[in-house]
């Protein structure tokens, strides 16, 4: 590959992405951000947790990333009684045209390029747990049998906030799988307005397949091969030790409000998801800004607080932005 | 802000190889380097002229204080060092590629670009990617308009800062070299350079506060010695010569009742006494001349009833002690040993009114030691007043003589100034209590202002036999008055005039040591051994009787 089958390949990236984002924001109104941090954890390889009160469109969002997308597509709808068979799938025994009996695996919905896991946090931490080798190794595990999953993959999460009634705390482990944690607002007046023309009137919105899988893959090896200065890299690696609050780069806000901080995991994001930003921009490298933009859907979920921070309601999102704006960018 | 920072029309394409991109970019950045060099050097210099402009105003100030032109121009100097090393450090620092693409992208609003393509060029790195970066940056590069993307400074603010500073460092009056020397020489020049005959009067009021008569020899001398200055028959060293010689004779006196005393003890502590003698001995040997006057009396009341033998010894004791008191009255001062001789030899033939004659030398001599005070008092304004006179001696002469005055204030000061510690030499021992020189002279050979005053000097450094005499005399005074004051606890009583700038437990400690050094040390006169020896033995007996106290 030369220079320029790499401007090409970055043209058709973006290409590519409007051609998503402006497909899905036919039905999706106001949530531009949302729509562009799923597009890019998607497009991360990674998965995306939604959350937001009820009634605020994240399942619509997935559904209508489904329909753009031409890829299979499952939802599983979490509650307390929901099992982990239920998701990954049965042995089921069945006697053959001789009369054997044997066992037959029947997957479950997990088993799809796109799952919606709704409110993935109203099941109990057991079942919330199956999809932990499932959103990592792209594999299920039942018994002694391994079975991998389709590619694409990638797990579409939304849930209420713990506050709600009948909810479980994800946990930490699962958490940290999520490439981003997006957090759905209300819309403004004029997307109000916006949504109420779609959905009282008679106008029926159909969108249409505009990426398949292969695009899909191709997009997902062109984020990685963007490249990142080293200075830059190490930008990122500065804002995760600041997190930690036994790290000696470590921010004040996070030595008094933090437990744990962001993992590798958490700069891995950073920097795949700043990749797939400086893409966005047109740029073919990743720049401090890129990173600056992706740190709180990457961090937020991975910044865990101690019960100070708990019991004082701190938002990480406040302790991340504290740090943002201690950690200058590189200047050299 | 990047299209404002771009040539429009450059005419020049980029594209030429992924080396060629990399060679645009590394250009590009050493052309930016020169320039943010050449940036830092103006700036640098316009903070180094400032900071010098500053320094050379503070110089200008400080010639208009009274301090020596040696410290002005010695922080002139210093201060346009430092700076110049400050300037020569900052502008030998060289602007590295990656400071010129961090300045770059800043400036340009660039994004990390060039950043990102210095990395890739330096580590030779060759993805596609990185190579389509680099290719990017080099087009950006070789549109870039760099003299206006970093222009040359001019620092008008900077620039118009030292102008003023330098204007107003300029403004600054200097002050004539001969100004300026007075001003240094002289801080009390309101002193001695007001009207003469209210100087005068004012002398004569301060000498009269201390204690001398209108009518007092001393008052008319030195009524004669600042007329005759005024009236340009005496030059100041003259008249300071004079009010040495005066201040010597004071000094005189108090050596004299010092070596009456001596030898006053010599001869009581020299016979056998009876019992009833003790008390007379001891009074004496304790400088308590009017005890031992009443002892006396008493003694010779009540002879008769204690028997012939004790009162043939009583005026054998009489006769010597009034023959001692003769002596003392003499232009001659014998050595005490001589003193004990003469008695010895003239013990046969007694005088019947010598008895007498000694009590009333004895209550002479008493009068003499408590009129002491008031003749340091005098000594006193005399040493302020040949101060003042060797002040304007020396502003009046110019620099040379300041620094003579200088010399020989350090000399002065090194005799007297230094505790006495172990092991120093029995000239700095003089003034074991003082801690200052004493600003005496011997025979109008000079005198030395006090050490430290800042002052300038006349004349030779006070003798250490002078300073002997005089310390010995006020110690013996002093320890007089404060026996006599039960109020000032022991350890606090004080042996001479000053304050001891010794811890008195050293004083302590250190005695022995003097007390026996002292009898072997060459440049003291024989006739003062005796002196200094019965000095160091009093320090020493009245420790050890201290410290034996429970």
């Amino acid at each position: 590959m030369i220079a320029q089958d790499a401007e090409k390949q970055t043209e058709e990236f973006r290409r590519h992405f409007d051609l998503a984002r402006k497909e899905m924001a036919k039905a999706v109104v106001g949530n531009d951000d949302i729509v562009q941090g799923v597009l890019t954890s998607l497009l991360s390889s990674g998965h995306a947790l939604l959350e937001g009160i009820p009634g605020l469109g994240k399942t619509r969002i997935v559904q209508t990333l489904s329909e753009v997308l031409d890829l299979e597509f499952s939802r599983i709808q979490f509650t307390p009684d929901l099992m982990p068979g239920d998701i990954l799938g049965h042995n089921v025994l069945l006697e053959t045209e001789s009369g054997e009996k044997q066992l037959d695996f029947q997957p479950g919905p997990i088993f799809a390029n796109i799952v919606l896991a709704d409110e993935v946090n109203r099941a109990t931490p057991k079942t919330q747990s199956a999809l932990l080798e499932a959103m990592q190794e792209k594999s299920v595990t039942l018994g002694r049998s391994t079975y991998r999953l389709k590619s694409p993959f990638f797990v579409l999460a939304t849930q209420n906030p713990l506050e709600m009634e009948g909810t479980y705390p994800l946990p930490e482990a699962q958490l940290d799988r999520f490439f981003f944690k997006l957090q759905v607002e209300y819309p403004d007046i004029e997307a109000m307005h916006e949504i109420l023309n779609r959905t009282t009137s008679k106008e029926e919105i159909r969108v249409s397949r505009v990426l398949n899988s292969e695009q899909i893959l191709s997009m997902q090896r062109t984020v990685r091969e963007v490249p990142i200065a080293r200075m830059i890299q190490d930008y990122a690696i500065r804002i995760t030790l600041a997190t930690h609050p036994e790290s000696e780069q470590a921010h004040p806000l996070a030595k008094r409000y933090v437990r744990f901080g962001a993992s590798p995991r958490g700069t891995q994001a950073l920097v795949i998801g700043a990749k797939v930003h400086a893409l966005l921009q047109g740029r073919v490298y990743v720049s401090s800004q890129d990173v600056r933009a992706v740190v709180l859907p990457a961090l937020r979920h991975r910044v865990l607080l101690n019960f100070e921070g708990e019991a004082e309601r701190v938002d990480p999102d406040d302790v991340l932005q504290e740090i943002l704006k201690t950690l200058a960018p590189p200047k050299e | 802000m990047v299209k404002r920072l771009v040539k429009r029309n450059s005419g020049i394409s980029a594209g030429g190889g992924f080396r060629s991109d990399g060679h645009t970019i590394q250009e590009t950045l050493r052309k930016i380097s020169a320039r943010i060099r050449i940036n830092k050097i103006l700036h640098h210099f316009l903070i180094w002229a400032a900071a010098s402009a500053s320094v050379f105003l503070v110089f200008r100030l400080l010639l208009l204080l009274p301090i020596r032109g040696t410290v002005a121009w010695a922080g002139l100097f210093l201060g346009l060092a430092g700076a110049l090393v400050w300037f020569l450090a900052a502008a030998l620092r060289r602007v590295g590629s990656e400071e010129a693409a961090g300045e770059i992208d800043s400036l340009g609003g660039f994004c990390d670009e060039f950043k990102t393509a210095r990395w890739i060029v330096e580590e030779k790195r060759d993805h596609p990617f990185e190579r389509l970066q680099v290719k990017h940056a080099a087009k950006r590069a070789l549109l870039l308009d760099v003299p206006r993307l970093i222009p040359i400074h001019q620092p008008r603010r900077t620039l118009a800062a030292v102008i003023l500073i330098l204007a107003v460092a300029l403004a600054v009056p200097t002050p004539s070299l001969d100004e300026r020397q007075a001003a240094v020489s002289s801080p009390d020049q309101e002193e001695i350079s007001q009207d003469p005959s209210e100087y005068r009067e004012q002398v004569q009021a301060s000498l009269k506060e201390a204690g001398l008569e209108p009518e007092d020899p001393i008052m008319k001398r030195i009524d004669e010695i600042l007329n005759s200055l005024e009236a340009g028959l005496l030059t100041i060293p003259e008249a300071m010569q004079q009010i040495a010689e005066t201040r010597n004779a004071i000094s005189e006196e108090d050596l004299d009742i010092a070596t009456t005393l001596e030898d006053l003890q010599d001869v009581a502590s020299a016979g056998e006494q009876s019992g009833a003698a003790e008390g007379l001995r001891k009074a004496l040997e304790e400088g308590r001349i009017r005890e031992a006057s009443e002892q006396l009396k008493e003694l010779a009341a009540n002879s008769p009833a204690a028997g012939p033998q004790a009162s043939q010894d009583l005026e054998e004791l009489g006769e010597r002690l009034d023959r001692t008191l003769e002596d003392a009255k003499g232009e001659d001062s014998q050595p005490p040993g001589e003193t004990a001789e003469s008695q010895s030899k003239s013990k046969d033939s007694l005088d019947p009114g010598s008895l007498e004659r000694a009590i009333e030398g004895l209550d002479s001599l008493a009068e003499r030691m408590l009129d002491q005070e008031r003749r340091n008092r005098i000594d006193q304004q005399l040493e302020q007043l040949s101060d003042a006179l060797a002040r304007r001696d020396t502003s009046e002469a110019g620099p040379s003589s300041e620094s003579d005055g200088q010399l020989n204030k350090g000399d002065a000061a090194g005799a007297g100034d230094e505790p006495a510690g172990e092991g120093a030499p029995f000239g700095e021992l003089g003034t074991p209590s003082s801690g200052q020189a004493q600003p005496s002279s011997e025979g109008g050979s000079g005198v030395s202002a006090q050490p430290g005053s800042g002052l300038p000097l006349q004349g030779q450094a006070t003798s250490l036999e002078v300073q002997l005499q005089v310390e010995v005399a006020a110690s013996e005074h002093a320890r007089d008055r404060q026996e006599e004051d039960p109020a000032i606890p022991p350890s606090e009583r004080r042996s001479g005039r000053q304050r001891s700038s010794m811890e008195y437990r050293s004083t302590i400690e250190a005695m022995p040591y003097r007390y026996e050094n002292s009898q072997d040390l060459p440049p003291l006169p024989w006739r003062y051994r005796g002196l200094a020896q019965g000095y160091f033995r009093f320090l020493h007996d009245s420790s050890t009787s201290k410290s034996n106290q429970p």
